[in-house]
């Protein structure tokens, strides 16, 4: 039989709920509960995969940086101090799992990188507007997908995922005025997609 | 069509409330009297709202768990505290072992004051560049104490993740010497170190547990 409810306590919030919830999953996983850990891989792992689709614009690319970010978390789960949340730390660790297989990719392919080349946008041929497929009107996701990686990443770490221009400097190790300069470019690039 | 106006590059500054509040109030008035302006103020509000709009959540077009979980059953299981030290202090036999529990303990201790330095001081180089160095010369002297100790694919993986912390440190480092006092470019290179150090005890937890 269950005590009754204390009625000068007030009931914790679904906040609240959810940061207990999360702390005890953390700590189950810590011991090496898998349960716990797939508990916390199904609550995160739309929002994971939502930014990893839209900063590699692949979806095997987006599927591998997931479960990378994952297995990331697992080993550094004992780092993981609670400065942030649970999802927040975890968004990050997805953000650089799929930055660091571009990174891997570009450099496989010896293509130079995207942040660099973004700095010289104004001449690059290939940000020429990208023609829609016959037939199909251009969207927002699948114009975000068309951008340049370094435009891409600006945009969507910015105006989707919310990030500071400060914090997407520091995620892509660039100079906030190069991100900046990328995040117009591409808001440049997607009105005329969308126009 | 409208014709384009000289004022137009600076929409998405007043977009991004970069610009001070007497531009912004004179941009402002701008666009009352632009129709170019105007109807790039108006796309620019929408691709905004429409990009605020996208679905936060999007589900995998299938479940990724197993993959998670065939890999993390090469995983050791992770620990509460960082246990790695003091099970690495228990079981030291050899001097070179200890030499590499040394330096990564120093960089423990140092790391984070010459990190705390970087973020009061004007002269970001200076400091930051002390702290690699120190984290550079403790790591190659760690892996050439411990390298035999180590298993050929555990060298490997501990070359390529040295290597692209190393790539990922320098790329910040290049940033901050063309831009020495963007504070924004610190956490960057912190989170650089921190994960070479990461690794370094990686390196040294394995080596005391083999």
């Amino acid at each position: 039989m269950s005590r009754p409810e204390d009625p000068m306590q007030p009931l914790p919030s679904p906040a609240d709920r959810t940061e207990t919830e999360a702390t005890s999953l953390v700590s189950r996983t810590r011991q090496g509960d898998r349960d716990a850990f797939e508990r916390i891989y199904r609550q995160h792992v739309g929002r994971m995969y939502a930014v990893c689709l839209r900063l590699t614009g692949d979806a095997n690319e987006a599927e591998a940086a997931v479960q990378d970010a994952f297995v990331r978390a697992w080993r550094g789960l004992a780092g993981f101090r609670g400065d942030s949340t649970l999802g927040t730390w975890l968004h990050r660790l997805a953000v650089n799992a799929a930055l660091d297989r571009r990174r891997e990719f570009q450099r496989r392919e010896g293509r130079h990188d995207d942040i660099g080349a973004l700095q010289d946008a104004a001449l690059d041929p290939g940000l020429r507007v990208v023609p829609a497929p016959p037939g199909m009107a251009w969207d927002l996701e699948r114009a975000v997908a068309a951008l340049p990686p370094g435009a891409r990443t600006a945009f969507v770490l910015f105006e989707i995922e919310g990030y500071r221009l400060t914090e997407v400097a520091a995620l892509t190790g660039t100079a906030t005025g190069t991100v900046k300069a990328q995040l117009h470019r591409a808001r440049a690039r997607l009105k005329e997609m969308l126009s | 069509m409208t014709t384009p106006c000289a004022q137009t590059d600076r929409l998405q500054d007043l977009l991004d409330g970069e610009l001070d509040a007497a531009a912004a109030v004179a941009l402002q008035r701008h666009l009352d009297s632009c129709p170019a302006c105007a109807d790039n103020w108006a796309d620019l509000q929408r691709l905004q709202r429409d990009a605020a709009a996208l679905p936060r959540e999007i589900a995998p077009g299938r479940d990724l768990w197993p993959g998670v979980a065939a890999r993390l059953s090469e995983e050791a299981p992770p620990r509460r505290e960082n246990p790695v030290l003091p099970a690495a202090v228990m079981s030291l036999r050899q001097p070179r072992r200890a030499l590499a529990l040394a330096a990564v303990l120093v960089l423990a201790i140092a790391l984070p004051r010459l990190l705390d330095r970087s973020h009061r001081t004007a002269d970001l180089g200076e400091v930051l560049g002390d702290g690699y160095t120190l984290l550079h010369d403790a790591s190659k002297s760690a892996m050439k104490q411990t390298s035999e100790d180590l298993s050929a694919a555990d060298r490997d993986e501990l070359d390529s993740g040295f290597a692209a912390i190393d790539e990922a440190i320098g790329e910040t480092r290049r940033a901050l010497r063309q831009a020495r006092r963007d504070p924004s470019l610190t956490p960057g290179l912190a989170a650089g170190y921190h994960r070479k150090l990461d690794l370094l005890q990686r390196l040294v937890s394995r080596v005391a547990q083999s």
